[in-house]
């Protein structure tokens, strides 16, 4: 007998008992995030705010019968295929990923987008905060390997987590070149016992600004922030504007562009739940990072938004110009003309995305399972408050503050249709 | 010295088969030798005086828990104890077991406490088996850190004695040591309820009475 197998198989049985107990002592607690059917139920501000482009073959219809009904009694857009099954018509725009394949599909249900919004509405009516509908994007991954934080205790673990998330991640306009408050859907559960199940607007970054992304450092202010009181938050949004355009996309003839550096986006967040006395409750810093944006940051530009697609037809006077990768793909070596930055041939769609999930911590041991906060995660109190936002997060207290490795890079989720606005 | 490797890294022919082997060898010899063990022992029945057995074997420790890797890794294991007749076929005592393993920046080691039963099958045969229930926690540091769980735990071996005088014996011997439901504690905060150790060993003793 191998001694080895001897000593895993009972830990093995063990761990999933455990994570079968946890599972189904969540599902009380998340059991009242859909309720009844949806078609009579009130709009909130996100439902029905699509509407088809010439491109697209899908009717406003179609799009919004993907609806669920949110906590509020209201009824919320939800994750839907680019292109619907039941009749082939295409959208033009994605979410991400199913999450029906997610393990966590089953605690939470489908996610109702916007929901954080709409708090907003009734915990700051004279502070709204309005995301459009492309920005919303899922990722999920089942059974994550996890990194603890110890040395010693390292190798004598295997923490495994669930992981579902969603972040507005819009990266087609000019929206996120001053508004650093964005929907975030966080679900998390791990074999250790972490456990958190949080809706909010995450602030990321600084208001009114954002961080230039070819030098990680430069910070571009650019205007007053929707809404106008939002809060600083840890983290960093970086963008590109055009300077990085010009400095690695528009290269002389020697070298090919440096697409990655040129245009990639790096939403880095910084979450806190916290109590109403301000003390954490629950904290976690995913990165969600987009390598093809369809915009970049041009204080010369109409509405302030640059297109990358229209780069890889220009030329600088000095002859610098679109070299090689995306471009060369997408226009055939310059061959074919007139690809607009919302054509679906444009490869600067944002559909190729990945997510850090980075460290998990909870300081609940001697708090509720459930936990109602403002739209942002703040003033938590154990009861429901007008324009709160149900949290769910394990009694515990984290010690090994699993950490996250990067879901998603391998995906890529376009399709017939997809194109900017994405 | 390491004898397991993890159980991914297990190959045929690897260090850890090769002492796998070993201690079935060990198991199935103390089985056979059961067969015929009531003509050929020595062990004095009569005897009913306090003995002692220290053993040096080699073994296999792991932390458990429901999200412990259960990973085995070999090093120098070993039990000290203390037996008394209780009645015909059967020892009480109290023993220790321990394990020791270095590499990797960190020690790990295994101490146990273990109150324990020999069970003779023949009253007079050489083969025993030993039941016990006791205390045993694993541990695992390094210059800043500490890994420790703690876990009531039960105890199963086998052995055989091989007179070497009327007061002497040689016991090879193998045993498991197994407890959860534990507190693991890192660097004193608590990890969780759930923690636990396994150790298994294989080696010789020498019992004197």
């Amino acid at each position: 007998m191998n001694p080895e197998i001897l000593v895993m198989r009972i830990p093995c049985q063990l761990r999933r008992l455990v994570v079968l107990v946890s599972a189904l002592a969540l599902v009380a607690c998340l059991a009242d995030s859909t309720g009844p059917d949806a078609s009579s139920a009130p709009p909130a501000r996100a439902f029905g705010i699509w509407t088809p482009g010439v491109n697209e073959t899908c009717t406003k219809e179609q799009h919004d019968a993907y609806s669920v009904v949110g906590p509020d009694g209201k009824r919320y857009p939800t994750w839907h295929p680019p292109t619907d099954p039941p009749s082939g018509c295409t959208f033009g725009h994605e979410h991400g990923r199913d999450p029906s394949g997610s393990r966590l599909a089953a605690l939470v249900g489908p996610i109702p987008f916007g929901y954080a919004n709409e708090q907003l509405d009734t915990w700051d009516p004279l502070n709204p905060r309005h995301e459009d509908h492309f920005g919303h994007k899922v990722e999920w991954e089942n059974d994550i390997p996890m990194r603890v934080d110890s040395d010693v205790a390292s190798p004598l673990f295997d923490v495994r987590c669930d992981v579902m998330v969603k972040l507005h991640q819009g990266t087609h306009s000019k929206d996120a070149f001053t508004n650093n408050v964005h929907e975030l859907v966080y679900h998390i559960v791990c074999n250790d016992g972490t456990a958190m199940h949080v809706t909010m607007l995450t602030a990321i970054g600084k208001p009114g600004e954002f961080v230039r992304s070819c030098d990680n450092s430069t910070h571009i202010a650019v205007g007053a922030p929707t809404p106008l009181n939002s809060p600083e938050g840890g983290g960093q949004r970086l963008i590109p504007d055009r300077e990085c355009v010009l400095e690695h996309m528009l290269v002389g003839s020697t070298r090919n562009s440096n697409m990655s550096t040129a245009l990639h986006e790096s939403w880095q967040t910084s979450n806190q739940v916290r109590r109403q006395n301000g003390q954490s409750i629950a904290s976690f810093d995913p990165y969600f990072q987009v390598p093809s944006p369809s915009r970049y940051y041009d204080a010369s530009a109409t509405a302030l938004v640059g297109r990358p697609m229209d780069m890889c037809y220009a030329t600088e006077a000095n002859g610098d110009r679109a070299r090689g990768g995306a471009c060369a793909e997408a226009t055939g070596n310059g061959q074919i003309t007139g690809i607009t930055w919302d054509d679906p041939r444009s490869p600067f769609n944002g559909v190729r995305r990945k997510v850090d999930i980075n460290g998990n911590r909870i300081s609940n041991a001697d708090g509720p399972l459930v936990w109602y906060t403002d739209p942002y995660g703040r003033h938590g109190r154990p009861e429901p408050f007008p324009g709160s936002v149900r949290q769910v997060i394990a009694r515990i207290n984290t010690v090994l503050n699993p950490h996250g490795p990067t879901i998603g890079q391998e995906r890529n989720y376009g399709g017939p249709g997809v194109r900017a606005p994405n | 010295m390491v004898i397991f490797r993890g159980l991914r890294a297990v190959r045929a022919g690897s260090p850890a088969i090769r002492h796998m082997r070993l201690a079935t060898l060990l198991l199935a010899a103390c089985a056979t030798l059961a067969t015929a063990s009531v003509a050929v022992a020595q062990r004095p029945a009569t005897a009913r005086r306090l003995s002692t057995t220290i053993g040096v074997s080699k073994g296999a420790g792991a932390l458990t828990c429901p999200f412990c890797s259960g990973e085995g890794k070999g090093g120098l294991a070993g039990v000290v104890g203390v037996e008394l007749p209780f009645r015909t076929g059967l020892r009480f005592g109290l023993e220790g077991e321990w394990w020791l393993h270095s590499g990797g920046g960190s020690t790990r080691s295994v101490l146990a406490a273990v109150p324990v039963v020999h069970f003779y099958p023949a009253a007079s045969g050489p083969l025993f088996f030993k039941l016990g229930l006791g205390v045993a926690r694993f541990s695992a540091s390094s210059d800043e850190e500490e890994l420790r769980s703690t876990s009531l735990s039960g105890l199963v071996g086998v052995g055989y004695e091989f007179r070497l005088s009327s007061r002497s014996a040689l016991i090879p011997y193998v045993s498991w040591l197994n407890g959860n439901r534990g507190t693991m504690r890192l660097n004193g905060a608590l990890v969780t309820d759930l923690g636990g150790v396994s150790l298994l060993q294989y080696g010789l003793a020498l019992s004197k009475r």
